[in-house]
Order: structure tokens, then C-alpha cells, then sequence
């Protein structure tokens, strides 16, 4: 009688029996590269089609009024960006005075890939005024050609508490939402404060993520939702100059970091990746609390929080140890990959992330 | 003005270049461990390698759109159980094709090899759903929820599936198998 074990063995053995020789990933890449060309001439034709059918038919469409609430745009002269990168990636400059204060409150977040903006944008506004944001891409002042790394500017109270209101005035955060909204927006996910808790919308394009839950936006939502999109993604568009106290685009320069460490390509315990690390970091991350995270099917990530001071030292003894950069982390975050003996699955990837001012970090600063 | 010229060339450069780099990087990170999986569900070395170049290049374009690159594994396993299934069907020889195939055995070497070949075409001649629901269960060690996910189905007919499956594979092979 064969049972479930045999089965498994049987689809093991027969896997192993496959030496995986795929084409070549240039081939492979080509090939990508040729389907996203023809996508892109369908698009282009579908894009100029709707080009045309609009034009055609914009005398019949009743324009969408301005909501009653809408933010005047800004007739204040936007303050200059910094010409040169000022942001960075892994630690700061040694020296570099960490933003202050330590701690922060959190009052609004998005997380999201924005239509109007276009790229993967993450803000974070605190309590304080801070306003911490990152965005993908190339930009003068950003750290490198791929991200921004995290960014600070200052809100006034006021400011904050504009900003807050013009969100709350969407009609979306009376509650937790999940929406589905094939208009406009790609997708996002917002946290709002409200009294002792946090009130979080999030939607998606089902065209994109079709397996995301959530339930279908309506007209009024989905207008809201990008309403909230434009808010947040370019607030110096329209908060006036008095709701900034510092618009000057600096580095946010953490208090603290996030290292993290997992199973470069399968789930690892930590027992068994702290002892693949150089004694000295194995050392320290044994002393130190640490949090596990599941990412994807059964993926494992471990992270303790450690000072800029220590993470600094551990960066040393990384590097003194020989452990070759991750290419993964590409060029969004600092990270190592330790070589792992051949009994195991997978190499060891450790990395560090910064730590924003409520003590939260990016598990995956690379990910978008 | 020319430094800005000249930094927002090196931008695109660098993007196009980090794009490529990161597909590259991804093929040769996921593709192996998908023609595995493709040849469990298909039998077919050369037909599991052309499936996940097609599952691959379906994936790309949706790259930037990822949340997480450590989700492409996930997507590309289920857009390849997806291209396994719908290219079986359409060819509407699923049964005939599996028959040339038993034809045709590709190891019959030792005793072991030939249990698993016939365990394996067993498996091959099951129905699409319950053959990929225990490849994901059993060869990809997926949960009753997560191969419910990719099946698009409850976690409760993952495992009516695989029970079904199993049933089958045992009439099939039963006493001859042990």
C-alpha cells in the first residue's frame, strides 16, 4: 500500500532526476523583453484609440466636479531639491547627528505605487512633524540611481493636522477598508491615527493582483482613493508654505537599526544561521531579543534591533570576515550573504534595515 | 545644466541595466526549482523547459509590479501549474499523450527507478487538479492553504483532492507498488 511518504519521496527522487539546465537567462530575458515589447505596441495602440475615442467623445461626458473639500493647489514657490544625493544606503556618514527626537508617533503612512507619482513611494508623518519618505528611482538627491533611501522634511502642527484632515475628508477612514479599484490607482496601503489605534486602507488593481482580497470599490471610493493617492504622494503640491517647517530635503539619519537574517533562498532557523556568521556577530546576535517574520510560504526572517553603534561594529566584523555584499539587496539596503556548508539548503543573507522613529522597519527595503 | 543631463542619463542607464540584472537574477534563482516542477506535472523534460520560459516571460511584466520579490517564486509556481494544465487541455490529448509517454520511459534502470517511473505516470494520468494538488502538497511541501491559494479552490478540496489522488494511485499501483 503506497502511502503519502512514498509519494513524496517518488517526486523528490524523480525531481532530482532533472539536471536543471534552462536556456540561458539572456534567452530567456529576450524573450520577456520581446512579449513586453508587444505588449507595449498594444498599448501604445490601445493608448491612442482611448486618445482619440476621448477626444471624440469629450463633449458628451459630463466632467467630474471638484470635491467640495478638495485641497487648493499651492501658489507657494515649491523649495528647492537638493542638487546633489544627500540621501544613503546602510549607515550614516560617522559623525552624522541622528534625527531627533528618538521616538515619534505615527499619524499617517502609505506604503504604495502610485499612479500619479508613478514609482514605489513610502511617507511616514509623525507626531512631531517628521515627515520620513523614500521613493524608487533616480532622483538628484536621492542616494543612488535606484532609491531614494529615507528622506526627512518638517511639518508644523499645523501642517500635521491639515494634512490628517484632508485625508479624514476623503470618507475613507471611518473604519479598516480592503478595496479593489481598477481606477487609477495601482495599489497602496494607508494607515491613519485615530484616538489609540491606527486605521488602515488598503486597495489594488485586480487586473494586477487578481488574487488580492478585498471587495469592489465604489465610484465614490475609488475617486477617493485617488484623491488620497495625490495627497500623499505629493504633498508639497498643495499644503501651503505655513504647514512646512522645514521643507529641505535632508537624510533621515536613524537612531537604531533592524538586522535581519534568514535562509538566502529557503527558511532557515536561527539556530542553525547564527553559528554560519563570524563568532563575533554570532555572539551578538545571540544576546540581543530577537522577532521571527514570515514572508511568503513558510519563509523565515529573523531581526533584533540593534544600536547605530553596534550595527556599525557589526558592519566591521561582516566585512573583516570576508562575507561577499548581497546582490539581492540591490543597492536598497546593506547587506551580506554568509556561504553555507553544503549540507545545507541555502546561503545565509544578513542585512540591516534602518529604524523609523516608532521603532518599525522594513523587512524587505528592496521589495516593490 | 550639463551635470543634470548627464546624471539623469546614467538614471535611465542604470535603471535598465538594474532591471536586466534583477531578471537575470531571478531566472537563475527560480528557473531550476520550475522545470522540476513543471516536468512532475507534465512528464516531459523539453515541454517543462518551454513552459517556464512562457511562465517566465508572463511573469516579467509584471515584475515592477511585485510587492515582494521573494512572492516570485510563489507567482511563477502557480502561473506553471496554470500553463501545465491549460496546455494539456488544449491540446485535448491529455491521454493519449500520457500513453506516448509510458511508451517511452526515460531511466528504467534499477528496481527503484522503476517503481518511481510507474508511480510517476500513475500520477501523470491523474485528473489536472489532483495531480497538482499533490505535486504542490507533496513534492513542493506546500500547506492545504497555500496549495488552496494557487488552486484557487478551499483548503478543504485540497484535501478531497489529494485524498481522490491518492486513492487513485493506489488502486493503480497498490499491492505491485510495495
Amino acid at each position: 500500500m503506497i502511502d503519502e511518504r512514498d509519494v513524496r519521496e517518488m517526486l523528490h527522487r524523480r525531481a532530482s532526476g532533472i539536471t536543471a539546465t534552462p536556456a540561458d537567462p539572456p534567452t530567456a530575458v529576450r524573450r520577456a523583453r520581446r512579449r513586453l515589447l508587444r505588449t507595449g505596441a498594444l498599448a501604445l495602440v490601445a493608448a491612442v484609440a482611448l486618445v482619440f475615442g476621448t477626444l471624440a467623445g469629450i463633449r458628451a461626458i459630463p466632467m467630474p466636479r471638484r470635491p467640495a473639500s478638495s485641497p487648493t493647489p499651492s501658489t507657494v514657490e515649491p523649495s528647492p531639491r537638493p542638487t546633489e544625493r544627500v540621501g544613503f544606503i546602510g549607515l550614516p556618514p560617522a559623525g552624522a547627528p541622528p534625527s531627533t527626537p528618538k521616538h515619534g508617533r505615527l499619524v499617517v503612512s502609505l506604503d504604495g505605487r502610485s499612479t500619479t507619482a508613478g514609482r514605489r513611494t513610502r511617507i511616514y508623518v509623525y507626531a512631531d512633524g517628521r515627515v520620513i519618505w523614500d521613493q524608487e528611482g533616480d532622483l538628484p538627491y536621492g542616494a543612488n540611481p535606484v532609491t531614494t533611501g529615507f528622506l526627512e522634511q518638517r511639518l508644523t502642527p499645523e501642517g500635521v493636522e491639515r494634512l490628517r484632515s484632508e485625508i479624514v475628508s476623503t470618507g475613507l477612514f471611518d473604519h479598516d477598508l480592503q478595496l479593489l479599484s481598477k481606477h487609477g490607482v495601482i495599489w497602496g496601503d494607508v494607515r491613519l491615527r485615530e484616538g489609540h489605534r491606527l486605521i488602515h486602507v488598503s486597495w489594488s488593481n485586480p487586473d494586477i493582483y487578481p488574487q488580492d482580497p478585498g471587495t469592489d470599490a465604489t465610484p465614490e471610493q475609488a475617486r477617493a482613493l485617488d484623491r488620497l493617492d495625490a495627497l500623499l504622494t505629493h504633498p508639497e503640491s498643495w499644503l501651503p508654505a505655513s504647514g512646512w517647517e522645514d521643507a529641505e530635503i535632508r537624510a533621515y539619519v536613524p537612531s537604531s537599526y533592524a538586522v535581519c537574517y534568514s535562509g538566502s533562498d529557503r527558511p532557515l532557523e536561527a539556530s542553525v544561521i547564527l553559528p554560519l556568521l563570524p563568532p563575533s556577530a554570532e555572539d551578538l546576535l545571540r544576546s540581543k531579543d530577537r522577532t521571527g517574520y514570515g514572508v511568503g510560504p513558510s519563509y523565515r526572517i529573523f531581526c533584533s534591533t540593534v544600536t547605530t553603534e553596534v550595527a556599525r561594529a557589526l558592519v566591521q566584523t561582516l566585512e573583516d570576515a570576508g562575507l561577499a555584499p548581497d546582490d539581492r539587496s540591490l543597492e536598497n539596503r546593506l547587506g551580506y550573504l554568509a556561504r553555507a556548508p553544503s549540507s545545507l539548503p541555502t546561503d545565509v543573507l544578513i542585512y540591516l534595515e534602518p529604524t523609523l522613529p516608532d521603532g518599525e522597519f522594513l523587512l524587505c527595503s528592496p521589495c516593490g | 545644466m550639463e551635470a543634470k543631463r548627464g546624471t539623469m542619463a546614467l538614471g535611465m542607464a542604470g535603471e535598465e541595466t538594474h532591471e536586466r540584472s534583477r531578471l537575470g537574477e531571478l531566472y537563475v534563482r527560480h528557473a531550476p526549482d520550475g522545470i522540476r516542477l513543471a516536468y512532475l506535472m507534465t512528464g516531459d523534460r523539453a515541454l517543462a523547459e518551454d513552459l517556464v520560459q512562457e511562465a517566465f516571460a508572463r511573469l516579467v511584466g509584471r515584475l515592477q509590479h511585485i510587492r515582494f520579490p521573494d512572492a516570485f517564486g510563489p507567482y511563477l509556481r502557480r502561473t506553471i501549474i496554470n500553463l501545465s494544465r491549460s496546455h494539456l487541455r488544449h491540446r485535448k490529448v491529455e491521454r493519449s499523450y500520457v500513453e506516448k509517454l509510458v511508451r517511452t520511459p526515460e531511466h528504467p534502470t534499477t528496481p527503484n527507478d522503476d517503481l518511481d517511473r510507474m508511480m510517476h505516470e500513475a500520477l501523470l494520468k491523474l485528473p489536472q487538479r489532483q495531480r497538482a494538488a499533490m505535486v504542490l502538497r507533496f513534492y513542493e511541501d506546500l500547506s492545504d492553504v497555500q496549495t488552496a491559494q494557487i488552486l484557487r479552490c478551499s483548503a478543504g478540496t485540497v484535501r478531497s483532492l489529494v485524498s481522490r489522488g491518492m486513492k487513485t494511485l493506489r488502486s493503480e499501483l497498490g499491492v505491485e507498488a510495495r
